[in-house]
């Protein structure tokens, strides 16, 4: 793998890197007996008179600038092999072509190599800036293809679960005695396992009711110049940065007259009010609209779609129903591809940095003093801006460090909707958008109630993504 | 043969000579560049990304109602501590040596003792080697009345 130049012990540091912790924690502890002076970071690519090409060091401690004064490199193995048992999370398994790892692997490789050719070059008297440079930009372009072979790694084709759902339609099907054919489509798109997972349950019981409630029996469908047997269409496509999956059948549609007449019984919806057409299909989201009763009796979807949207909202997701009565009905569930990673606008606030997730905001707008006229209640301002009322709530004040007020005639601000009323968030600068990767922090981060994570933008510093809605939602904040 | 008690990680504030257990140290690392939080207490100074991982990190001056002062790169550190299943990285003026006192060397402090204020030392230690006391610090204790209630319902290994 790694090719010439190399100190025989390549192989071996490559080994030693897999199983850092292990092999720190024995070294330290030699240390600590025999009293011996060697530092446990430091191997053998320096003895070997190479230098410049260090490869014994680990990564770890280039990037860290680990303190390696000698009692405290002696302590630092042992309580870190400590930490690594302590730690034992839950063990999720997730399978993986192996061909993927022998690219990461390669790249890794070569990373190494171009490492060791930069501290090469910029150990020479002058540097050679010209080399290092070139060097520089193929690192960069060796992290991309590595963040993007990362982040498929997560990735799961959706066709490992449309098995168990074809499976699901299949046993309630034969439990009904009705003749369903499956449709799959799209299985090879891929989308990040654990929102899979989470969707798992959700997706079998919209094709369990498919079946159950939707797909009529033989005899009925006959009569209705209908196939015998009905079709289920489990379809899931890729739209840009989200995911679609269309659960639809051939069968005889949501019923709005039945459902009203539900949402009215068990007080749902007051008595005389009658909704447009798409809220009424809504309303079996309304968590208390399936009963028992409704499973036999009542052919609607009623069965537990609160939990089922539920979920998919958590997913940050949304879903939507489309039916025809007497032809079947499709139910829509729109999610992120990742939750891991998204699209993402870098925001000055007094002098940081923050995040503000590009799905959290409607339009950036350009405030002025002279042109957006202004008017204040005992809530707040209220700003207009194209004919429209918006309220303004200052994120300086709620998240600017040293931040010192004075007016300024010119605002930036996002715009956000909450609850039919449109806010305008006011931010010192919008300053680039960027894919995020979302980073988990400590609970003491809890602390921090207006952010939902953390990320580490592309100057190596940590920022806080912010949550719009939260800071609005929660008291005393109108500027 | 002597009884001794745990090693200790030795390091000083204010000219003041502090131990930890070394079995919670995870790694010191110097000074990086820290990204502030708004509204927390002054002593949370903010995340520092130490090889991609996100980590609080805490002024242990201002913890202990020490005065501020500007970090000397030279010899401030950060010492990563693991306290529960939390990881924070704790500011102090510089870090010293490992050290194992013997058991008769250490004086624990009673409860009726300590001041609240001097919440979390629990204990001095005389160095007889360097001819020096050292202030025993239990770093559960001293964040257990701040503001990190968190730390109240997470189990101590």
């Amino acid at each position: 793998m790694n090719t010439s130049q190399q100190p025989p012990s390549s192989d071996n540091n490559f080994i030693d890197f897999t199983s850092e912790k292990p092999h720190q924690s024995d070294s330290s502890e030699s240390n600590t007996n025999h009293a011996e002076p060697s530092m446990p970071f430091d191997t053998g690519a320096r003895e070997l008179g190479a230098p410049e090409f260090s490869l014994g060091q680990q990564p770890q401690v280039a990037s860290a600038q680990s303190i390696a004064s000698e009692p405290l490199a002696q302590s630092a193995g042992a309580p870190q092999a400590a930490g690594a048992n302590s730690k034992a999370k839950t063990e999720e398994s997730i399978r993986i072509n192996l061909s993927k790892i022998e690219e990461i692997q390669n790249i890794f490789g070569e990373q190494i190599i171009l490492q060791s050719a930069l501290e090469h070059y910029l150990a020479q008297d002058p540097i050679d800036m010209h080399q290092s440079e070139k060097i520089l930009s193929q690192l960069r372009k060796l992290s991309v293809s590595l963040q993007n072979l990362i982040i498929s790694l997560r990735m799961v084709p959706v066709s490992s679960v449309l098995g168990r759902l074809s499976r699901a339609v299949r046993d309630v099907a034969t439990s009904t005695d009705k003749l369903v054919e499956i449709k799959l489509e799209g299985g090879d798109n891929e989308i990040d396992k654990n929102i899979l997972e989470q969707l798992i349950d959700p997706l079998v019981h919209m094709v369990r009711n498919s079946v159950d409630h939707g797909i009529e029996m033989p005899e009925e469908r006959k009569q209705k110049n209908k196939s015998p047997s009905g079709t289920v269409k489990i379809s899931a496509r890729r739209l840009g940065s989200n995911f679609e999956i269309k659960i639809s059948d051939d069968g005889k549609g949501l019923s709005k007259e039945r459902i009203l007449e539900k949402a009215h019984s068990s007080g749902i919806v007051q008595r005389g009010f009658v909704p447009e057409t798409k809220d009424i299909f809504k309303l079996i989201f309304a968590s208390g609209f399936s009963t028992k009763a409704s499973t036999t009796e009542f052919s609607g979807r009623g069965v537990g779609m609160d939990v089922v949207q539920q979920q998919v909202k958590s997913l940050k997701g949304t879903i939507d129903i489309d039916s025809v009565d007497g032809s079947g009905s499709t139910f829509t569930i729109k999610i992120p591809l990742s939750l891991a990673i998204f699209n993402g606008t870098v925001v000055k606030i007094g002098e940081d940095k923050y995040v503000i997730p590009n799905t959290d905001y409607r339009e950036t707008i350009s405030l002025d003093a002279n042109k957006n006229r202004r008017s204040s209640d005992q809530k707040g301002t209220i700003v207009e801006f194209n004919k429209e009322l918006m309220r303004l709530v200052d994120l300086r004040d709620r998240l600017g460090n040293k931040f010192t007020k004075k007016p300024d005639m010119r605002n930036i601000a996002l715009v956000v909707e909450h609850e039919n009323q449109k806010f305008a968030c006011i931010v010192s600068d919008i300053l680039y958008q960027e894919q995020i990767v979302l980073k988990e922090m400590g609970p003491e981060t809890k602390l921090v109630k207006e952010a939902t994570g953390g990320t580490i933008l592309g100057d190596g510093k940590v920022a806080l993504i912010i949550d719009l809605l939260k800071i609005i939602a929660s008291k005393g904040i109108a500027a | 043969m002597n009884r001794k008690a745990p090693k200790q990680m030795l390091f000083t504030l204010d000219s003041l000579n502090y131990a930890i257990p070394l079995s919670i140290v995870r790694e010191v690392v110097a000074i990086l560049p820290i990204t502030p939080l708004p509204r927390v207490p002054a002593y949370y100074k903010g995340l520092i990304n130490i090889r991609g991982q996100i980590l609080s990190i805490i002024d242990l001056r201002l913890k202990l109602n020490m005065k501020e002062i500007p970090h000397d790169p030279k010899s401030s550190v950060i010492v990563i501590v693991e306290l529960g299943d939390i990881q924070l990285g704790l500011i102090v003026d510089s870090a010293k040596e490992v050290s194992q006192f013997k058991e008769e060397e250490v004086e624990s402090f009673s409860k009726k003792d300590v001041d609240a204020k001097h919440d979390g030392i629990v204990g001095v230690a005389k160095d007889n080697k360097n001819d020096q006391l050292v202030l025993m610090l239990d770093l559960m204790k001293l964040f257990d009345n701040s503001e990190f209630k968190i730390f109240k319902s997470t189990k101590v290994a």
